[in-house]
């Protein structure tokens, strides 16, 4: 069921361009239910595959065999949950993005093609197919912003593309040195994964593949492409950007350069560490101070990402958990600010500027917009009930128990955090109307059924998991007592 | 003498000439059609070699030309090539004033040419083809005698490339001077002893430097913009894949054929080589408007990439190589084809010209985005396969050469600046604004099948690499590595 | 005194092998082309300890020296000499093209027809066939057939060369 997920995403890009260019409603529902077929293979393998404490085998295929590459789907409680998260993601993006008329077909080509790579990298277990999925959205990235995007979108689009495309090369080259290291003729995940990789090798490795796949997760100081690509881009765009680009990061550093190469973790956990709280506290510290509200937004995505990157870096089991459970809820926060954000907000005003958007009068002209940033922002200020609550919980004991002093920095990160949302919150939506100011309740169109539902989705997400973590946990958890992880737990004291 | 060795070459020379007699007596206006016959020719030519097999090397000509496996490689190699420039070319056919027909005979005398570099086993074979290719793109380069741009080509090429046949000829001098033959097989016998000769060094050096001239390698790349933008379209996509391999196959012969155990210390030197080229490509390329003389600068970067495979002195390096160049032959063909139909009309092939293309043509815009993601190295196209078996093999070396990880890291930081420039010709087709002409672009059939053969190839090396990469590590055990 | 070859190459171990001492210069000077010591230095063969006035390449240098001084020595003394007894005064006579004759009128970049050109190829063409020719004729005789049958497709090239420019009007004059 599971592989379906890639497949079906990659059969709708076809279908697209087979479209004829003018039907841009066509194309909308082909992307919608291409979706919605991704997201239902997506829940219904999370049902189906008990993984437990195991790697549950999907496909298993000989694709290179003189360099010993397989064409090897598998998947873990780990990558399950990101499936998930695609495939809601997913959902709610085209759901948010219902008005594009402008190359419609093309818009969701490029969009289903995108989901299609992430898909293929969550459930990648040879590090080579998992690297070309990686690099296969880079592409796809690229066109969305620059051609559908808006405030300096090429300038965006440039800057991640070459960023991304900067740390897949160091990813390639330690992947490459790992396996011309093991000399195994594999690069099968588990098989190197097992593989005692020398510690002079790891100590330079480690930094490599570690960096090459967190500069896509927003890691301080590399996360400057973050803001302006996310402002650049277009609504549906952005929010998968937030909300599963910066997650294939995080999973690749979790997945490639922790498992790999433990010692090297080891050695690096504390510098890497001190950067993921900079990276919360300098995230939070900027947002507060910003006059766009998108750029507020795109700043916060770097500071919640800080969170996943600091829970990785506890080496410990409740950091790593709260690590992936972050991922989560960060994918579905971030999506749904965006996407009040970009469809809700701009598209109808046409500004960003919150000095402009206080004169508005907004809660009173789109009050579903204001309902759901409220949520949304309770959400990512990280209030119990939600599910940034729970994740954000477990990476502060985490790093509690790993290094104290970051722990605290970062609690006071959380605290800024509520700064500057409550902050954006007031000047955008709840502004006292000021005297003379512009009445746009009459010409704002209302919230379109699609949106609502993409919001209620995403908001109900977050409010599950947030009541009942349960249903998460208990598929990431067991598998950090798979095989895969022995060597972190023997390496790194897991 | 075993004549029938080089059966092939023959029937493209064969086919040249009466290409060049069937002229006399073809009506003008069916002059043009010429060049599908000829294609034709090539194309049932390089059928036929896929026949022939070379299990083990044969020898002719006074164990002048060798048979085997790698020869064969490169004359398939050379064959396909010439297919796809000879339609490019009948498609150009109305922008070449006068003789057409020769243009296409031309090409097949160069072809020849390539092919028996392709089976040199000794400096004199090596010369001589290397002189027919050189002397036909002489003309070929200058062809669009009414064009300032196109003489301006020639001229240059014509007094590089005497210049570096200077520099071959003296370095065979020196070399026979001092071993007393220029066979490989004997000279690798004499090697160790002649090589305490400062002289056998120095002439081996100055063979290097006239293959390096070949294929664009610093500081021998001066010419190759110049030459890339002023000449017609298959010309330089012929002078880009063709004379380019010619170049590497010979280099490979010399280096890990005649004088391995030379070869070996001189891994710095060609590190040096390979980096400096691989950035003075991709740094140039970056401020460029013209689209032909952009692939100019991007094609010395990419002879620094295969110059890694060289560095690497490994069989792995050497297969990559061959890996890397049938990606390239495919993409750079589809590109130089685009561009062949797209700058109908236009001077000065400025990148706006491909403006708004999406729309004019979408098979035009797609072959092209792709030939340029491909060149970028991304997958699943055939681009990023041969790139990751360089590093690969680069990697490998690492092992026993430090210095190769700062290689490496050159080479990644060229990899990442030609992204940029790339996507900047993907930019100008599919968003820039005020593109003047949007009228839909005519596409022969020919043409098409051409596309779709580069495109369906992009998409075969890149997504299934494993059969050619079997062939080219079958290929390398010619050379002794 | 000849630098003959064999005595290089014997010494192959000649590059950088010779110490480079600073006594180097001083000690060879030129003592009048004394033979006996000029020998000796080139040819001087394996002495164990190698005296600096062996290196073979030292007399090179000396020459190069000579050669320097030689002509500018005689080139200052002519400026010298310029200088004082015949300074320039030019004029429109000295300034002339020529100092006689006729003064040539027009551009000296003309147009001539370039089938003077084509002719000489062709004429080029078919002297070097002769030129191939006439040692096939001498040793006509004792030729195989493989021989034969080359020189035959030696000269079918040519003919085809021949009947294509024929057919495309270059033996034409316009």
């Amino acid at each position: 069921m599971l592989p379906w997920t890639i497949y079906s995403s990659f059969v709708g890009v076809v279908m697209l361009m087979l479209l004829p260019r003018e039907q841009a409603r066509a194309a909308r529902v082909v992307a919608l239910f291409t979706a919605l077929i991704g997201l239902v293979c997506a829940l219904a393998g999370a049902l189906q595959v008990q993984a437990g404490s195991s790697v549950a085998e999907l496909c298993r295929l000989e694709w290179i065999p003189s360099l010993g590459i397989d064409y090897h789907l598998a998947a873990d409680g780990i990558s399950l949950t990101l499936v998930v998260l695609t495939g809601i993601a997913a959902v709610a993006g085209i759901l948010f993005s219902w008005n594009i008329e402008h190359r419609a077909k093309e818009f969701f080509a490029f969009y289903l093609a995108l989901i299609g790579g992430v898909y293929g990298v969550f459930l990648s277990f040879d590090l080579f197919l998992l690297f070309v999925f990686y690099e296969l959205a880079i592409i796809p990235k690229y066109f969305l912003i620059a051609i559908w995007g808006s405030t300096r979108k090429e300038y965006g689009a440039m800057k991640l593309a070459l960023y991304s495309f900067v740390g897949s090369a160091m990813v390639l080259i330690g992947l490459i040195a790992a396996y011309v290291v093991a000399g195994a003729k594999t690069m099968n995940l588990v098989e190197l994964a097992s593989y005692p990789f020398p510690a002079s090798f790891q100590y330079w490795a480690f930094p490599l593949v570690f960096v090459g796949f967190a500069i896509l997760a927003g890691l301080w100081p590399f996360h400057t492409w973050a803001p302006t690509g996310h402002v650049a881009a277009p609504t549906a765009a952005s929010m998968l950007l937030a909300g599963v680009v910066m997650k294939l990061g995080a999973y690749g550093a979790l997945r490639v350069a922790m498992t790999l190469f433990p010692l090297g973790l080891k050695a690096w956990q504390i510098p890497f560490g001190f950067l993921a709280v900079t990276g919360i506290v300098y995230g939070a510290m900027v947002a507060l101070v910003q006059s766009d509200f998108k750029f507020v937004i795109g700043y916060s995505s770097v500071s919640h990402m800080g969170f996943v990157l600091l829970g990785l870096m506890t080496i410990n089991e409740v950091g790593l958990s709260g690590a992936v459970l972050q991922m989560f809820s960060h994918g579905v926060i971030a999506g749904l600010l965006f996407g009040v954000v970009g469809r809700m907000v701009y598209d109808r005003t046409h500004t960003r500027e919150l000095a402009a958007l206080q004169r508005m009068n907004l809660s009173q002209a789109i009050p579903y917009a204001a309902v759901t940033f409220l949520v949304a922002s309770v959400a990512s200020m990280g209030l119990p009930g939600f599910s940034g609550f729970v994740a954000e919980l477990q990476v502060l004991i985490g790093a509690w128990h790993a290094f104290p002093t970051f722990g605290i920095l970062a609690g006071v990160g959380i605290l800024v955090g509520v700064a500057y949302m409550l902050r954006t919150l007031q000047k955008s939506f709840f502004a006292d109307r000021a005297p003379g100011g512009q009445q746009h309740g009459h010409s704002l169109e209302s919230i379109s059924v699609a949106e609502r539902v993409g919001a209620a989705l995403l908001m109900g997400t977050s409010l599950v998991i947030g009541l009942y973590p349960r249903l998460l946990l208990d598929l990431i958890v067991p598998s950090f007592h798979s095989p895969l992880f022995d060597g972190l737990r023997k390496g790194a004291g897991l | 003498m075993n004549l029938s060795l080089s059966i092939l070459e023959f029937a493209v020379i064969g086919a040249g000439l009466a290409i060049l007699l069937a002229d006399l007596w073809t009506p003008v206006p069916q002059k043009r059609n010429l060049g599908y016959a000829a294609a034709a020719a090539v194309g049932l030519i390089f059928l036929a070699s896929m026949l022939m097999q070379a299990a083990a090397p044969a020898y002719a000509f006074e164990k002048m030309y060798v048979l085997d496996g790698l020869a064969l490689f490169f004359k398939r190699f050379f064959l396909f090539a010439a297919v796809i420039v000879l339609v490019m070319s009948v498609e150009f056919a109305d922008r070449i004033e006068a003789g057409i027909a020769e243009y296409y005979a031309l090409i097949m005398f160069a072809l020849a040419g390539m092919m028996f570099a392709a089976s040199a086993n000794d400096f004199i074979l090596v010369f001589v083809s290397l002189e027919l290719i050189t002397v036909t793109f002489y003309v070929l380069t200058s062809f669009q005698r009414g064009r300032l741009h196109s003489l301006e080509a020639g001229v240059k090429y014509l007094i590089l490339g005497a210049l570096a046949s200077a520099f071959l000829v003296y370095g065979i001098a020196l070399v026979f001077g001092v071993a007393n033959t220029t066979n490989f097989g004997e000279l690798m016998g004499s090697a160790r002893v002649a090589s305490a000769r400062p002289v056998f060094l120095l002439g081996l050096l100055l063979v290097l430097v006239g293959l390096g001239f070949k294929i664009a390698a610093f500081p021998f790349q001066i010419w190759a913009p110049d030459v890339y933008q002023g000449s017609p379209a298959p010309t330089t996509a012929f002078l880009a894949v063709g004379s380019k391999a010619a170049g590497f196959i010979l280099l490979l012969r010399v280096l890990f054929s005649a004088v391995p155990e030379i070869t070996v210390n001189w891994t710095k030197l060609l590190m040096v080589i390979a980096g400096m080229t691989i950035l003075y490509g991709n740094l140039c390329a970056i401020p460029q408007r013209n689209l032909k003389r952009l692939l100019g600068y991007s094609s010395i970067a990419h002879a620094g990439y295969m110059l890694l495979g060289v560095a690497a002195m490994n069989s792995a390096g050497s297969s990559a190589i061959l890996y890397y160049l049938g990606a390239y032959l495919f993409t750079v063909l589809a590109a130089f084809t685009v561009i062949c139909v797209v700058m109908r009309g236009v001077e000065g092939d400025d990148i706006s010209a491909v403006a708004g293309l999406h729309q004019r043509s979408p098979l035009l815009a797609a072959s092209l985005s792709l030939a340029m993601v491909s060149l970028a190295g991304i997958p699943p196209l055939a681009g990023f396969f041969g790139k990751f078996l360089l590093l690969k093999a680069v990697v490998e070396k690492g092992a026993t050469q430090p210095g190769c990880y700062w290689l490496i890291a050159v080479a990644i930081l060229g990899v990442v600046i030609s992204l940029y420039y790339y996507l900047g010709v993907v930019r100008a087709i599919y968003w820039s604004k005020g593109s003047a002409e949007l009228s839909d672009i005519k596409v022969s059939w020919p043409i098409q099948v051409s596309l779709y053969a580069c495109i369906a190839a992009m998409f075969y090396l890149g997504l299934f690499p494993d059969r050619l990469v079997n062939i080219a590590m079958e290929a390398v055990k010619a050379l002794k590595l | 005194m000849r630098l003959n070859s064999t005595t290089l190459r014997n010494r192959s171990d000649w590059s950088g092998a010779v110490p480079i001492r600073p006594e180097y210069g001083w000690k060879i000077g030129w003592n009048g082309g004394s033979r006996a010591s000029g020998i000796q230095t080139v040819t001087g063969t394996r002495t164990t300890h190698m005296q600096a006035s062996d290196h073979p390449y030292l007399f090179l240098a000396v020459f190069l020296v000579v050669a320097v001084i030689f002509p500018l020595v005689p080139l200052g003394l002519a400026r010298l000499w310029a200088r004082t007894f015949s300074p320039p005064k030019p004029g429109p006579v000295k300034n002339a093209i020529y100092e006689c004759g006729v003064e040539s009128k027009g551009d000296a970049w003309i147009q001539f027809k370039s089938e003077y050109y084509l002719y000489g190829i062709i004429f080029l063409i078919f002297d070097v066939e002769a030129i191939f020719l006439f040692p096939f004729a001498v040793a006509f005789t004792n030729l195989t057939i493989g021989a034969f049958l080359a020189m035959m497709m030696f000269l079918l090239l040519l003919v085809e060369g021949l009947v294509w420019a024929w057919q495309k009007g270059v033996l034409t004059w316009k």
